[in-house]
C-alpha cells in the first residue's frame, strides 16, 4: 500500500508538471501576440514594449518558463493586469465559491444518480427501470447552461425564494446546484445500474441468498459494496469535469467564482490571471484523481492487501 | 415406511422455463425423499436439472424459471409456496448450500470470517464477539491452518480448496439439518477433492445432517452417498440404494454410466462412451426420454412415457424409469 | 492462446470491452444485428436526417440566416411563417437551428476524426513497439486523461482564437487519449495472436503489421470509439460557443443562441428552447447510436 502511494504520487506529480507545460505552450507559444490582443489594436509600439517588459515576456521562453514555475512553487501567481491584485488571491476568494457550487452539485447528484442506479437495477427489465434510464440519457444529453436556464424560467420566475443570480443567500445555491448536478447525476444512475447488474449475475450473490439474508442487505451490503468500486473511479473523473463545468454554470446564475472569473479574464486577454486559473483549476482536478485513486485502492481489499488478483 | 420420518419430500415436482420458443420441462415430476442424516447422491450429465433441483429446494428460483407444480416438504412445511419470510429464515440455519464454484461463490471484498459472522447473525440473536468466537471455531473445525489469519483474508488470497473450505464452515456454521452440495469438488484439484470429500462426510456425521450430494461423477457419488437417484433431461430414471445402483443397475441411461467409470482391476479395457447427448428441452422425443439414445429402445418406447416403477416385489426401493429394465 | 479481456467502463456505463477477431461476413453480421436495433436505427435516422438539414440548409429554409431585421425581432413562434420566432435580431430561429447543425455535426465528426488518427498512430505505436514508446505514451496518456476537458479547451481557443478551424483542432486535440488507451489495450491482445506472432516472425516490416493486419482489427473499436466521442465534442462546442469562444458571430451556432437567449427568459421563453432541443436530440442520438454499434460490433454477441 505504502509503495502504491509513493508511485501514484510520483506520477500525479509528473502529470501537474506536464500539464504545466501545456498550460504554458498553450498560452505562450502559439501564434499571435497577446499583448498586443491584450492592449488593443491602437497601442503604440512603446507601450506594448513596457508592458511585455513588465510581463517578463522579453526573455527566452525557457527562461520565461522556468521564471513562472519557480514563482509558481513560491505561491507567487503573479498579478492581475487588470484588477491590480494578486492572482492567487483572486483565485483562492473566487474558488471557495465554486467548489462550494461543486460540491454540493455532487452531493445531489450521487443521492439522486446512486438511489436512481439502485431502484432500476433492482427493478430491472420493469417499466421504472426503463423510465429511469430514460430520464437518465435525457440527464446525460442536456448541456448543463441549458438546464441552467430551464431551471430560471421554469423554477426561478415561477417560485420566488429561488434567485435565479447570484449567491447572496444560500438558497442562491440550489438550482446552480441542481443545473451542474443534472448530468452527473444521470451518468452515475446509469453506472451504478450497470455496475449493480454485473454484480447480481455473480456466484456470491447466490451464496448470500443461500446464507438466508434479507434482500436489503444483500442489495446494500454485497452487491453495492462490489458495484461502487467502478463507480469510485468516475467519481473522479466527475469531479474534473465538474470543477470546469461549474464555470458555465457560474455564469449563467452569476456566481462569482472560478469560472466567472476565467471568462471575465479571458474576455480581457488578462494573462497572468487565465495562466494562474488554468494551472490552478487542473492541479487540484489531478489532486482529486490521485485522492480517488488513493480511495479506490482503500475500498477494493484485493489492492489494499496486496492480494494477487486473478 | 411413513412420511413422518422423512426430513425432506419433493413430490411431482415441475419446474419451468419460459422463453419465446415457449415453456421447457427443465423438471418433470421429480419424487425424492430424504431421511435426517442421509445422503442422496443425484447424478447426470450437465445439462440434466441436478443443479435446479438443488435451486428449487433452496427457493432460489427465479424468472424466466418457475415452480409450476408439485411440493417440497421439509419438516412438514411446503416450501413451494412458503412466504419469502420463512424461506429467508430456513435458507442458511436449516438448509444450506455448498457450491461448485468455490472462487467465485464468496464475496471478493469481503473477509472470510465476516462472511461466516453475517451468517451465524442473519439467524441467531447472538452478540457480534460470540459469532466471531463461533465462525472461528468452525474456520478450526474444517482443517483451516492459520484460522486467525485465513478470518482476516479476502477469497482473492486463498486457494480453491481452502476457499471450499469456507464455504463449508459457513453451510456448517447453523448446523443445517440439510446440506446441499452441488458439485462441491468439481472445481478442485484431485487431491484436494479427496479432502473436502472426506471432510464433508466427517462433518456430516458430528452433526448428523443430511446431506443432498449432486455430482455428475459416479466415483464421487460412489464413495459418498447411501442411495441414488440417476437424472436425465429433467426426470428421475432410477432410484435406489447406492448397492443396487451400482451392483444391478436396471435403466439403460444408469447402466451407460456405470460403464463409463474406470476400474483398477481390469486390464486397459476400453471406456465406454454413452452414444449422442441430452436433447435439447425443445426437442424432447415424444416417448421415452432416453430414446434417442438407448440401444434397446423399442417401438412402444418411442411413443409412451414410462413411469417411475419398483421393478423388485421382493426388494421394494429400487425405482426405474423404464419399460425394459435390465434384471 | 490466452484470451485477454479488458474491460472498461465510460462515463454512461457503458462496457466499451475489447472488440477483435474478424471472419468473412463479421460486417455483415454486424449490420444484421444493427438493423434489428429499433433504437439505433432511429437515432441512425435522426442523424441522417440532420446531416441532410445541415448540407441543404438553404433549400429547407427560406430565411437568411444571419440578415438581421430590427423590425420582427423576438417574434412569438408561428408569427409571420417564422415557425420558432425570431431573436432580438429579427433573425428566424429556426433557420438558425437548421445552420446550427453544420457547426455542431462538423465539429463533432472531425474533430473525432482528429482524435481517432491521433488516438490509433499513439496507441498502436504504444501497443506494438512496447518497451520506452509504451512508457512515454502511456505517461501522455495519463496526462491527456487528467486534463481537464473543458478548460483546456477554452484555454485552446482562447490562444488560437474563435472559428471553425480551431474548435476541429482543439477538440481532436484533446479527445485522443481514450481511443489511445483502448488501441493500446487491443493491440496488446492481438500481438499476442498467431497470425500477428507470425508475421513478426517472418520479418513483416512494422509499417505492413500496423496498417495491413493491426488496422483492420481496430476498425470496430475506433468507430464505437469515434460515436461515442461525438456528443461530448457536441456539447462541448455548444458549451465554447455559449461562452463566446466557439464560432464567431454572427455565424450560427446552438450554444451562442442559447447564450443569446438567457436575456430574455422572462419575455420570450420559447427562444433559448428551440436551440436546446436540438443540442439534446443530437447528442442524445450519437449516443444511441454508438450503443447500437458497439452492440452490433462486438464479436462476442455474434453468435
Amino acid at each position: 500500500m505504502f509503495r502504491y502511494i509513493i508511485k501514484r504520487t510520483l506520477l500525479a506529480l509528473g502529470i501537474i508538471f506536464s500539464i504545466s507545460l501545456i498550460t504554458f505552450l498553450i498560452l505562450n507559444v502559439l501564434p499571435g501576440d497577446p499583448v498586443a490582443a491584450m492592449l488593443g489594436d491602437f497601442a503604440d509600439a512603446n507601450k506594448i514594449k513596457e508592458v511585455r517588459h513588465n510581463l517578463g515576456l522579453d526573455v527566452p521562453l525557457w527562461q520565461q518558463y522556468f521564471q513562472w514555475i519557480s514563482n509558481l512553487l513560491k505561491g507567487d501567481f503573479g498579478n492581475s493586469y487588470f484588477q491590480k491584485k494578486s492572482v492567487l488571491f483572486l483565485i483562492l476568494q473566487a474558488f471557495q465559491y465554486t467548489s462550494f457550487l461543486a460540491v454540493l452539485a455532487y452531493v445531489i447528484a450521487l443521492i439522486v444518480g446512486l438511489s436512481m442506479g439502485i431502484i432500476a437495477a433492482v427493478n430491472h427489465g420493469s417499466l421504472i427501470d426503463r423510465s429511469l434510464m430514460t430520464l437518465s440519457v435525457l440527464g446525460i444529453s442536456a448541456p448543463s447552461f441549458w438546464v441552467a436556464i430551464l431551471l430560471q424560467i421554469y423554477i426561478g420566475l415561477n417560485f420566488k425564494i429561488f434567485p435565479v443570480s447570484g449567491v447572496q443567500t444560500p438558497i442562491g445555491y440550489v438550482l446552480p446546484a441542481i443545473a451542474l448536478g443534472t448530468r452527473y447525476a444521470a451518468s452515475i444512475a446509469r453506472v451504478t445500474r450497470a455496475s449493480m447488474m454485473e454484480v447480481m449475475g455473480q456466484d456470491f450473490i447466490r451464496t448470500a441468498y443461500a446464507k438466508g439474508l434479507g434482500s436489503f442487505r444483500i442489495v446494500m451490503v454485497h452487491i453495492l459494496r462490489n458495484a461502487l468500486i467502478p463507480i469510485i473511479t468516475i467519481i473522479g473523473a466527475d469531479i474534473g469535469s465538474l470543477l470546469t463545468g461549474s464555470m458555465i454554470t457560474e455564469n449563467v446564475f452569476n456566481i462569482p467564482g472560478i469560472g466567472k472569473l476565467l471568462i471575465d479574464a479571458i474576455g480581457k486577454r488578462d494573462i497572468p490571471l487565465v495562466q494562474g486559473g488554468v494551472i490552478y483549476v487542473a492541479t487540484v482536478c489531478v489532486i482529486v484523481y490521485f485522492v480517488v485513486d488513493i480511495l479506490y485502492a482503500v475500498v477494493n481489499p484485493n489492492i489494499r492487501l496486496g492480494a494477487s488478483v486473478e | 415406511m411413513s412420511e413422518k420420518s422423512e426430513l425432506l419430500v419433493i413430490k411431482d415436482l415441475d419446474v419451468r422455463l419460459f422463453t419465446e420458443r415457449g415453456t421447457l420441462p427443465v423438471l418433470d415430476h421429480i419424487n425424492l425423499s430424504l431421511k435426517p442424516g442421509e445422503i442422496l447422491g443425484i447424478v447426470g450429465e450437465s445439462g440434466c436439472g441436478k443443479s435446479m433441483l438443488a435451486s428449487a429446494i433452496m427457493g432460489l428460483i427465479d424468472a424466466p424459471l418457475k415452480i409450476t407444480g408439485g411440493e417440497i416438504v421439509f419438516e412438514g412445511v411446503n416450501l413451494v409456496n412458503a412466504s419469502k419470510k420463512t424461506l429467508q429464515n430456513l435458507r442458511g440455519s436449516a438448509i444450506s448450500m455448498i457450491f461448485q464454484e468455490p472462487m467465485t461463490s464468496l464475496n471478493p471484498i469481503m473477509t472470510c470470517g465476516q462472511q461466516i459472522v453475517e451468517a451465524i447473525l442473519a439467524h441467531e440473536k447472538v452478540s457480534r464477539k460470540e459469532a466471531v468466537a463461533r465462525a472461528m471455531d468452525m474456520i478450526k473445525s474444517v482443517g483451516i491452518p492459520m484460522p486467525e489469519k485465513v478470518f482476516r483474508s479476502v477469497p482473492s488470497q486463498l486457494s480453491g480448496g481452502m476457499r471450499q473450505r469456507i464455504m463449508i464452515a459457513m453451510a456448517l456454521s447453523l448446523r443445517p439439518k440439510l446440506l446441499i452440495c452441488d458439485e462441491p469438488t468439481t472445481a478442485l484439484d484431485v487431491t484436494v477433492q479427496a479432502q473436502i470429500l472426506y471432510l464433508i462426510r466427517k462433518l456430516k456425521k458430528e452433526l448428523n445432517t443430511a446431506v443432498v450430494f449432486i455430482s455428475h461423477d459416479m466415483g464421487v457419488i460412489s464413495q459418498m452417498s447411501d442411495r441414488v437417484a440417476v437424472m436425465y433431461a429433467g426426470q428421475v430414471v432410477e432410484l435406489s440404494d447406492k448397492k443396487d445402483i451400482f451392483t444391478t443397475p436396471a435403466h439403460p441411461y444408469a447402466i451407460g454410466l456405470q460403464a463409463a467409470i474406470p476400474k483398477m482391476d481390469g486390464e486397459a479395457e476400453s471406456l465406454e462412451a454413452i452414444p449422442g447427448s441430452v436433447p435439447m428441452l425443445y426437442d424432447l422425443p415424444a416417448g421415452c426420454l432416453f430414446s434417442t439414445r438407448c440401444e434397446r429402445c423399442s417401438m412402444k418406447c418411442k411413443t409412451e412415457k414410462p413411469e417411475l416403477v419398483d421393478i423388485n416385489e421382493d426388494n421394494p426401493g429400487h425405482l426405474v424409469r423404464c419399460f425394459i429394465p435390465a434384471i | 492462446m490466452t484470451k485477454t479481456k479488458l474491460i472498461q467502463l465510460d462515463t454512461l456505463g457503458r462496457n466499451i470491452s475489447e472488440t477483435k477477431i474478424q471472419h468473412s461476413g463479421y460486417y455483415y453480421e454486424s449490420f444484421r444485428i444493427f438493423r434489428k436495433n429499433k433504437v439505433a436505427m432511429l437515432s441512425l435516422f435522426v442523424i441522417i436526417l440532420m446531416i441532410f438539414l445541415a448540407v441543404a440548409a438553404p433549400l429547407v429554409t427560406g430565411f437568411d440566416p444571419d440578415k438581421q431585421k430590427l423590425a420582427e425581432r423576438l417574434l412569438s413562434p408561428g408569427v409571420k411563417g417564422h415557425i420558432f420566432g425570431t431573436d432580438e435580431f429579427g433573425r428566424d430561429i429556426f433557420t438558425r437551428c437548421i445552420y446550427g447543425c453544420r457547426v455542431s455535426l462538423s465539429v463533432g465528426i472531425i474533430s473525432q476524426l482528429i482524435a481517432s488518427v491521433i488516438g490509433y498512430l499513439m496507441g498502436v505505436t504504444a501497443g506494438y513497439f512496447g518497451k520506452k514508446a509504451d512508457d512515454i505514451i502511456s505517461f501522455f496518456i495519463q496526462v491527456f486523461s487528467s486534463i481537464p476537458f473543458l478548460l483546456f479547451a477554452m484555454a485552446l481557443m482562447y490562444a488560437l482564437g474563435s472559428g471553425l478551424m480551431n474548435l476541429y483542432l482543439s477538440l481532436g486535440l484533446l479527445s485522443w487519449a481514450n481511443t489511445a488507451r483502448l488501441i493500446r489495450g487491443q493491440v496488446l491482445t492481438l500481438k499476442q495472436q498467431e497470425y500477428i506472432q507470425a508475421c513478426i516472425v517472418n520479418g513483416g516490416s512494422s509499417r505492413r503489421i500496423i496498417f495491413k493486419h493491426l488496422l483492420p482489427n481496430c476498425i470496430p473499436m475506433l468507430i464505437i470509439t469515434n460515436t461515442l466521442g461525438i456528443p461530448s465534442a457536441i456539447l462541448t462546442e455548444a458549451s465554447l460557443s455559449f461562452l463566446g469562444l466557439g464560432v464567431p458571430s454572427p455565424t450560427a451556432s446552438w450554444g451562442s443562441m442559447i447564450s443569446g437567449a438567457q436575456t430574455f427568459i422572462r419575455t420570450n421563453t420559447y427562444y433559448s428552447l428551440f436551440p436546446g432541443l436540438f443540442i439534446i436530440v443530437s447528442v442524445m442520438a450519437f449516443n444511441m447510436l454508438g450503443d447500437g454499434l458497439r452492440d452490433a460490433l462486438d464479436p462476442k454477441l455474434h453468435k
